[in-house]
């Protein structure tokens, strides 16, 4: 696991690579934050539009901000996973310059990617606390998710990071997955709300436990909008996955490290 | 270990080489039988130890494995078999950028690239300046190095690795790209690197700055140890393979050379007045060229033309001899020599090309470009590229003291 203690061995270097990636990611400035708002807020505008005012289909209270509330999970995971793709099969120069920690570079990715992770949740936080009173008492609990969560992202960051350096189409391959990936995951819709579940118990376990988000999805989701605390079976599940991830990625970083700066 | 040591037994490394550029996961799954890599051996079983303060020069042709070798060195990547220790904190400039990011500016790479090394914020504080003043940069240093051409991203390179307090300094050829002053510049620290006690790898098809700063070199050939000891011994060796080797492609890769081959060229050296070979040479000195030259058929005896250079390739002076004058027949083998009694060059690097014809001139046997390359050091008070000599008297005098 000294694969991820790293961040902290090599704290200038880490800083270094991570005000690097934010400067790429936000352009230098305040309004590059808001830009990488802007593709949420688009979302939860069509899904407000199409399901709930248009189609009629889910009765839930304060739709858009349901919406926002499970979204903002999975924007997280998919853009730090999407974004560490690229991140050592772009630097090239940097992967080649002598014993250079490289998985330094996906978890950079990572870090950025909680910066928007932040401001999301913290706007969508305050709305839900000032629109919901029933949060107040809940979205606390959310926070110590987040670590699981961080995780799940840091771990799959660094196995697809190296994948790609070694077969170039998985940056390619993860986009087509991420879409289907997210209309199977219970963010415009809860999974006891669709009818055609009924009688069918066994896919939505399907859709629940194999598909891993879904419980991120919800054990988060629960505190801050629906004002309960997450499922304590969620929250289990949710450490094992981050710490599986975790091993997925020292093992793949292990096997690879080397066949990655002999391929650059 | 001492800090400064390196200790390499039975290195080897292979690279798996597959026939397209890019592989992708869906060939790799579904097309698993074409994709048989080739397995290419770069280093084949190299064993050596360097002790703090060696300075170690690596030779070879185009893919003979030096810079797989010093990569190793590096930690780019790991040897696939054997076992190598490097003590210390290493520098390196092994390739232009590397170690940079290009939408950075100068001044943000200096930070990147030393924390690469492990300084901490504090200590490149420290060092900033010195860095910023040897690399002769600090009006662009604010600038994004994009902008920069491969000089200056040399001389960022090479400031940042000698200034990071490394115990190791590794150096692939990245000196060509910058200017004469400066590459002047950079060997003298490197030659301060070297009295200071530090251990120096360094890689180069230049046998004057090989010879200038390294001890010891290893010549090394399809991806092992030829010879490893004296630097001029290895010279000697290095031009006797580019001389014997048969496909002229691969020839070109180490010296230039084309013509209808009746007649060749087949060994090249310069010997000062001791007898010794020598790569450089003082203003004034003595200089003799030994030149091997055989013929394949049945021809009259060969012109040699000498052509004196400089780096940058203008001609400085000319000498050819119709070999038929010295007394030979124009078969089988034959050595001759070309005596310069007083070197009449002050300072620079200099080559000879050498040109064998027939006696007419009109076909042209063999052509060897910078056959011999030589460097010479300034001598006294002159400058310039020639000795002027020439005697001062006082030719009126006018004192109204007297």
């Amino acid at each position: 696991m000294s694969l991820y203690a790293d961040v902290i061995r090599y704290p200038d270097l880490f800083l270094n690579i991570f005000r690097r990636e934010l400067h790429g990611k936000y352009r230098g400035s305040v309004l590059g934050l808001f830009w990488t708002l802007l593709n949420p807020l688009a979302l939860i505008a069509v899904y407000t539009l199409v399901f709930s005012v248009l189609l009629k289909a889910f009765s839930i209270e304060h739709y858009p901000l349901f919406v926002v509330s499970g979204l903002v999970t999975w924007v997280f995971f998919q853009s730090a996973v999407q974004m560490s793709c690229s991140s050592l099969f772009a630097q090239p120069m940097l992967v080649k310059q002598g014993r250079f920690p490289r998985h330094m570079l996906p978890l950079a990715v990572v870090a950025t990617n909680i910066v928007t992770l932040g401001a999301m949740l913290a706007i969508t936080i305050a709305i839900n606390l000032v629109v919901i009173p029933e949060t107040r008492t809940t979205f606390w609990a959310a926070i110590p998710l987040l670590v699981p969560l961080i995780a799940l992202a840091s771990g799959l960051a660094v196995v697809f990071a190296y994948l790609t350096v070694v077969y170039r189409d998985v940056e390619h391959l993860m986009l087509t997955i991420f879409l289907p990936w997210f209309f199977i995951t219970p963010i415009f819709y809860t999974l006891d709300q669709l009818p055609g579940l009924e009688g069918n118990e066994w896919v939505a376990d399907l859709l629940y436990y194999v598909n891993f988000v879904t419980p991120f999805v919800e054990a988060i989701r629960d505190p801050i909008f629906f004002g309960e605390f997450p499922d304590p079976g969620d929250v289990v599940y949710c450490v094992l996955a981050g710490i599986v991830s975790l091993f997925l990625g020292v093992l793949v970083a292990r096997r690879m490290d080397d066949q990655v700066s002999a391929t650059l | 270990m001492q800090p400064g040591s390196i200790v390499a037994e039975n290195v080897s490394r292979r690279f798996r080489v597959y026939p397209q550029r890019h592989v992708t996961l869906k060939e790799a799954i579904v097309r698993r039988r074409h994709l048989r890599p080739v397995e290419v051996w770069a280093v084949r079983d190299v064993s050596f130890r360097i002790e703090p303060g060696e300075s170690v020069g690596f030779m070879g042709r185009n893919g003979s494995g030096k810079t797989t070798l010093l990569r190793l060195l590096a930690g780019v990547f790991r040897p696939t078999n054997g076992s190598l220790a490097v003590a210390g904190r290493v520098g390196s400039l092994l390739e232009l950028g590397a170690g940079f990011h290009q939408d950075f500016t100068g001044r943000d790479n200096i930070y990147l690239s030393a924390s690469i090394y492990g300084l901490r914020k504090q200590e490149v504080d420290r060092r900033f300046d010195s860095i910023v003043e040897f690399s002769e940069l600090d009006r662009f240093i604010d600038l994004p190095i994009r902008t920069y051409s491969a000089g200056m991203h040399m001389r960022l390179g090479f400031s940042i690795a000698v200034n990071v307090d490394a115990e190791i300094l590794l150096l692939d050829e990245v000196f060509a790209v910058g200017d004469e002053a400066f590459q002047r510049k950079c060997i003298d620290r490197i030659l301060a690197f070297k009295e200071q006690g530090k251990t120096i790898a360094f890689v180069s098809h230049s046998a004057s700055a090989l010879e200038r700063m390294c001890d010891r070199a290893m010549l090394l050939s399809q991806g092992s140890v030829q010879y490893d000891g004296e630097t001029g011994e290895a010279i000697r060796r290095y031009q006797q393979l580019l001389a014997g080797e048969e496909n002229p492609a691969e020839r070109a890769a180490g010296l230039r050379e084309w013509g209808s081959g009746e007649a060749r060229v087949t060994a090249v050296g310069l010997v000062g007045a001791d007898g010794e070979p020598h790569e450089f040479f003082s203003a004034g000195d003595a200089l003799v060229l030994h030149v091997g030259v055989e013929t394949h058929e049945e021809i009259p005896p060969p012109v040699l033309t000498a052509e004196l250079r400089d780096a940058a390739g203008v001609l400085m002076g000319q000498s050819s001899q119709a070999l038929g004058d010295l007394g030979w027949d124009g078969s089988g083998h034959a050595k001759v020599r070309f005596e310069v009694e007083r070197l009449p060059l002050v300072e620079g690097n200099f080559q000879f090309n050498l040109t064998l014809t027939d006696p007419a001139r009109s076909r042209r046997y063999h052509s060897m470009e910078k056959a011999a390359e030589f460097g010479v050091l300034p001598q006294g008070e002159s400058r310039g590229f020639f000795m002027l000599e020439g005697a001062w008297s006082l030719a009126e005098s006018l004192s109204p003291r007297s």
